[in-house]
């Protein structure tokens, strides 16, 4: 008897659930003696309610399912823009002294910082979304392709070229396999921080733009804490699995490496 | 090497100019008639004075210093092109008025705003507030970040009880949280310094207990053999073993610190260089915009490069090993 209530005491799992089992019944009992406002901290009762309120499931979800179309837009643009750019700079070192400095320059502007000017350029709707989640999309794809481009080892270049590979043998069989797995890493990321940054887009833009992040502004400034409660649950919630699945996405495709 | 070239040339250039130019008056005079072009060359080198031939052998030398220069010149012009281009186009918009000037103000215009905000003191007020709102979260979350990251990197056990969650919280930036933490910490400091500690607190937390987990084994075996503990142990082998670690991570987290300071004074603030910049959007200054913008990129590279030169200065004595 008691070696299996060590057991469990010692079993990682019981572990882990401790803290946030601790926190739901603190949540639980600040609510129900009221030590503090409904307004901040919503009693269980009201989440639930509101969790199966179809009214603002519906909107939740539409919001979702309106961020993630322009996330898809935004992303694909932005990836296609950042492999172009990082094949170039990596490629070629003219091109390299073109662009690089320009886009590190640019790179280190805080993100969400452009989004005054893009609204005042192309407008609150779609347009200054998808093409703000284009430019966070294409930031980490920019850096990865390039990155995994230069890091070529040299002994393979060598190989390429006693081979005698012409310039796109050489990027096909030697450069682009090289460099796959930093440039997978690089869309994985490329989507994980566009996902947040079409979040931060509808936050920062507000109330009026669509999709699950305005949708959560507009109940903050209603005071409906329980549906701000369940938006960033969601948006969390949709961060972690979406990190969760893209990490599977590399090792399932770089079997063939072995040992990373 | 090119930098170096460069200045040789420019040392070797006026001198070799005077001597060209004494070279070919003292020729001119000698023949008593005027060079006029390649084809009498030849028989000039014959005829003139020694001074005269010199004069030619170092415009040789000049040349092929000039030609050296050319890929130099034109690693500048690279380098120059894109920026320029953008220049060139922005500057040739504002002033065909394709966009109105409210929605596009010119360079000038944006330099002129510059220093009207720089005179009147507006910009090192809102940058000192932002930059004291950093020095705060950064100092609060590096106290609690090193805390968390030596707890869950020296203790297993205090890592099976918190790290699991702490994991998941890593995985929600901060950024997403602020509606939340709006309706429960208000719109005060509290949550900037709340949003700020919490985005310096987890690449710190992360990457020091990473790196107390990684100090390498043969650190630990000598302060076995030296039979080192306690106190010892943590000041002379543990800490300085995790330093490299602790100071990326401490990098990393004034970025974030920066980042998720610009996202809150947006969203929330009543002064600081993003409220600044969304309040001069809303009355249409673009220009005033586009300081900000420039200055929140200065300000982020700097936070950066200063905190790597510290990082390279702490971490000096790793090179003498």
């Amino acid at each position: 008897m008691t070696t299996t209530i060590r057991n469990i005491w010692r079993s990682r799992h019981f572990r882990g659930m401790a803290l946030p089992i601790v926190l739901l019944v603190l949540w639980w009992q600040a609510t129900a003696r009221q030590w503090v406002s409904p307004l901040i901290l919503v009693p269980f009762g009201q989440l639930f309610d509101a969790a199966r309120d179809s009214t603002v499931a519906t909107i939740l979800v539409e919001g979702l399912v309106s961020t993630f179309s322009r996330l898809l837009q935004g992303c694909a643009i932005g990836i296609a823009a950042g492999l172009l750019l990082g094949f170039g700079m990596g490629m070629s070192r003219v091109f390299d002294r073109i662009m690089g400095p320009s886009f590190h320059a640019l790179r280190q502007v805080a993100i969400l910082a452009w989004i005054p000017l893009m609204t005042a350029w192309f407008g609150t709707g779609d347009l200054c979304k998808i093409i703000f989640v284009a430019i966070a999309a294409s930031k980490p794809v920019v850096m990865g392709t390039f990155e995994g481009i230069r890091s070529t080892p040299a002994q393979l270049l060598e190989v390429g070229r006693v081979l005698g590979f012409s310039r796109l043998k050489m990027l096909r069989f030697v450069v682009l396999p090289s460099a796959a797995p930093a440039i997978v890493t690089a869309l994985q990321l490329a989507l994980i921080y566009s996902w947040f940054a079409a979040i931060g887009a509808e936050y920062v833009i507000g109330v009026m733009s669509g999709g699950i992040g305005s949708v959560v502004m507009g109940a903050q400034e209603h005071f409906r804490t329980d549906i701000v409660l369940l938006g960033v649950t969601l948006i969390a919630t949709t961060g972690i699995v979406m990190n969760k699945t893209l990490r599977q996405i590399p090792r399932y495709l770089f079997r063939w490496r072995g040992r990373q | 090497m090119a930098a170096g070239s460069a200045r040789a040339v420019e040392r070797s250039y006026p001198a070799s100019t005077e001597d060209v130019a004494a070279g070919f008056d003292d020729g001119g005079l000698a023949v008593g008639e005027r060079i006029v072009g390649e084809s009498i060359l030849p028989q000039l080198a014959v005829t003139l004075s020694s001074k005269g031939f010199q004069a030619r052998a170092s415009w040789k030398r000049l040349h092929g210093r000039i030609r050296g220069l050319l890929p130099l010149v034109s690693q500048y012009a690279q380098y120059a092109l894109f920026p320029l281009a953008v220049l060139l186009l922005w500057w040739y918009a504002s002033a065909a008025a394709w966009l109105p000037s409210n929605i596009l103000p010119s360079p000038g215009t944006v330099l002129a705003s510059f220093y009207d905000l720089l005179q009147s003191g507006e910009i090192s007020e809102h940058l000192g507030i932002s930059l004291w709102r950093v020095v705060q979260g950064t100092a609060l979350g590096v106290s609690l970040g090193l805390a968390l990251g030596v707890a869950l990197g020296a203790s297993p056990a205090f890592e099976s009880w918190i790290g699991p969650s702490f994991r998941i919280l890593v995985q929600i930036p901060s950024i997403a949280l602020i509606p939340l933490l709006m309706m429960v910490l208000g719109i005060d400091d509290t949550l900037k310094l709340f949003i700020m500690a919490k985005a310096c607190v987890i690449p710190l937390a992360l990457v020091s207990s990473d790196s107390i987990r990684n100090i390498p084994p043969a650190y630990l075996e000598t302060a076995r053999v030296m039979r080192l503990r306690g106190k010892t142990l943590y000041w002379r082998i543990i800490l300085p073993g995790a330093l490299p670690g602790i100071a990326t991570g401490l990098r990393q987290g004034v970025a974030h610190v920066w980042i998720s300071l610009v996202a809150v004074e947006m969203l929330a603030s009543a002064e600081g260089i993003g409220y600044l910049m969304t309040w001069s959007r809303q009355i249409f200054q673009l220009d005033v915009v586009l300081v900000c913008v420039a200055l929140i990129g200065i300000t982020g590279f700097a936070l950066d490069y200063g905190l790597h030169r510290f990082e390279l200065r702490c971490l000096k004595w790793r090179g003498a090993e």
